[in-house]
């Protein structure tokens, strides 16, 4: 008993650090930028806007750390913490910890919706609902085709998903094709690579509500995504009303993908290799597994966003970035056969 | 406190599956489902579980409809215990029993949880990852996690299959004792002589239709195992006090 407590208490401190840790980052990350700034220039500017005295802050100072570096930082820790819950979600629902956020075609149908909005010289608001849209789109459709198979549910999504997905993939390569060379070409690549490079605060404003819907929704049923790990029939034997929870679970998954997308772009890695991560550090339960998702996503996201921004003289895409972390570190633990999470 | 099942039939496609079957569980037995592969043995569970919702017919546990009856309220009154492993996530053995705690009440899940880990020996996996576990480990957790489930009936499909000899007596003599202390077990078997020397009825499915249903030593003639599984065998009986050993009599080739 004493050990198991023990065990469940050393879970908790590992979430207490980690929420440490994000604090630190975020904190580091803000000293870092093309722009320099000392740290006490950072530590006086932030004691001054705690203290209601935004006025007395050297203007530039201000504009660098208000406008510019909070709301990036901000939108890197919600989209991080998106990103890798929502594929922990997935995971679970397809009981499988390889499925990542993009296994229902979210992102396919996101690139579409924003290629079309280029190329058709919309606004960034209207390319980030066009995203949005038509991820969710993407979804509902792989939901309703999988509908048409008969097998089991999960297998059907999963095909459903390849399926529309390429569909959407053939028809963003088409509007590439015939997108103007000069503008709206090089625009949709470098989208595609996903970028934090033009977050402002109202962007960060525009995805916060279905992204807190996303996340109360998947972290109150933390409970039932523990069951759904065990497979449909045992969770629908331990009393888990699998259509509702799982449709339900999918939505909440999907407007967390689909609403980091829209503002972004494509960032892959995140989704599949945090969560597997935190399987490492604290166990399978996902009532400890979303929070440590969350916070790690929200850290790596931060570091990794820190070091697009600073590193080169021009903004590297972070979708190439987090590749080129991500599948290392995914590799490194497949071969060091630590992938406790899956023994199979 | 019975389980009842009226004129039940169910057809995946055009071929039905389960025909028009019949029969009464009274509570605090310990019964087997025995037929070939393919008999109806697994439908008529999922049937049972509410996982299927059957063509025809009527089901019920006491007085709860388990056609029409929400999963939660099944899942208060039946426990599962599946024969495949427990997904592809290696939780550990305890977070996987306090899983089976299904009432949204009572804050003392883990220390339940251990007690019947104690229960059935099994106190000192506790926080072994359940995939480091062997099959009859595996098997005696899975057990564990439908007792915390806290219902009167337990379903279990051929909890044996994959152990070895002594694990497979182990895992049904642990039946027997839960079955001792008040619970209804139903299993499906594939092996007469299990089903004779721990159970106390025997259910005979063939082609979907239910041949028999009595109890073990009545329903389990030399003739019906024959008509089951098409392999002629003898029965015999050491002493007054034993068992009824089936002997296949293929033998004849060797001795």
């Amino acid at each position: 008993m004493e050990v198991i407590q023990r065990q469940r208490r050393r879970r908790i401190g590992i979430l207490v650090g980690m929420a440490i840790l994000l604090i630190v980052a975020t904190f580091i990350a803000l000293n870092f930028g093309r722009y320099y700034l000392s740290l006490a220039d950072v530590r006086q500017t932030f004691h001054l806007l705690l203290r209601g005295k935004a006025a007395t802050i050297p203007r530039e100072h201000y504009l660098v750390i208000a406008n510019i570096r909070l709301p990036r930082l901000s939108a890197n820790i919600f989209i991080g913490a998106a990103l890798a819950v929502s594929g922990a979600t997935f995971q679970a629902l397809f009981e499988n910890p390889m499925a990542s956020p993009n296994i229902l075609g979210v992102n396919h149908g996101a690139s579409l919706g924003a290629a079309l909005a280029i190329i058709s010289y919309a606004s960034n608001q209207v390319t980030i609902l066009a995203a949005f849209v038509m991820g969710l789109l993407a979804v509902g459709l792989t939901f309703a085709v999988s509908r048409l198979f008969r097998m089991e549910r999960t297998l059907a999504l999963l095909l459903a998903g390849m399926v529309i997905g390429s569909l959407f993939q053939a028809a963003l390569s088409y509007v590439k094709l015939i997108a103007d060379v000069e503008n709206a070409l090089p625009e949709i690549t470098y989208w595609l690579m996903g970028s934090f490079s033009s977050i402002t605060w109202q962007r960060v404003n525009m995805i916060l509500i279905p992204m807190l819907i996303g996340f109360v929704i998947i972290f109150g049923q933390a409970k039932a995504l523990n069951l759904l790990t065990l497979g449909e029939e045992k969770a629908q034997t331990l009393g888990i009303h699998l259509r509702w929870t799982q449709g339900l679970l999918i939505l909440a998954a999907t407007l967390l993908t689909a609403s980091s997308v829209a503002v972004t772009g494509m960032i892959g890695w995140v989704g599949l290799v945090v969560p597997h991560i935190c399987r490492l550090i604290i166990g399978q339960d996902y009532r400890y597994l979303l929070p440590c998702s969350a916070l790690f996503g929200a850290i790596f996201m931060v570091c990794i966003d820190t070091v697009a921004r600073s590193w080169a003289q021009t903004e590297i895409p972070i979708g190439i970035l987090t590749a080129l972390i991500g599948a290392p570190i995914f590799f490194s633990l497949l071969i060091g056969g630590k992938g406790d999470g899956f023994n199979r | 406190m019975a389980l009842t099942v009226k004129e039940l039939s169910f057809r995946y496609s055009k071929q039905a599956t389960l025909s028009n079957i019949s029969f009464t569980i009274d509570s605090g037995q310990f019964v087997a489902f025995l037929g070939e592969n393919g008999a109806g043995k697994t439908t008529l569970f999922k049937l049972l579980l509410g996982l299927l919702k059957a063509e025809h017919g009527s089901i019920y546990w006491q007085d709860l409809n388990l056609q029409t009856a929400s999963p939660k309220a099944i899942a208060e009154q039946i426990a599962y215990v599946p024969q495949q492993s427990n997904g592809s996530f290696n939780h550990t053995v305890i977070d996987l029993v306090e899983m089976g705690h299904v009432s949204d009440k009572d804050p003392h899940q883990t220390e339940k949880a251990l007690n019947y880990l104690t229960m059935l020996g099994i106190e000192s996996l506790a926080l072994r990852p359940f995939q480091a576990l062997s099959g009859g480990q595996q098997q005696l957790v899975r057990i564990a996690q439908a007792l915390m489930q806290d219902t009167p009936l337990i379903l279990m499909d051929e909890p044996t299959a994959n152990l070895d000899y002594g694990n497979q007596l182990k895992v049904l003599d642990q039946c027997r004792q839960l079955v001792q202390d008040g619970y209804t077990i139903i299993m499906t078997s594939h092996q007469p002589q299990d089903v004779l020397t721990f159970c106390d009825q025997a259910l005979l499915l063939k082609d979907g239709q239910l041949l028999v249903h009595d109890t073990v030593e009545r329903a389990l003639t030399p003739e019906r195992i024959e008509a089951l599984y098409g392999v002629p065998v003898e029965l015999k009986q050491v002493d007054e006090k034993s068992p009824q050993l089936v002997i296949p009599k293929l033998y004849q080739r060797r001795f």
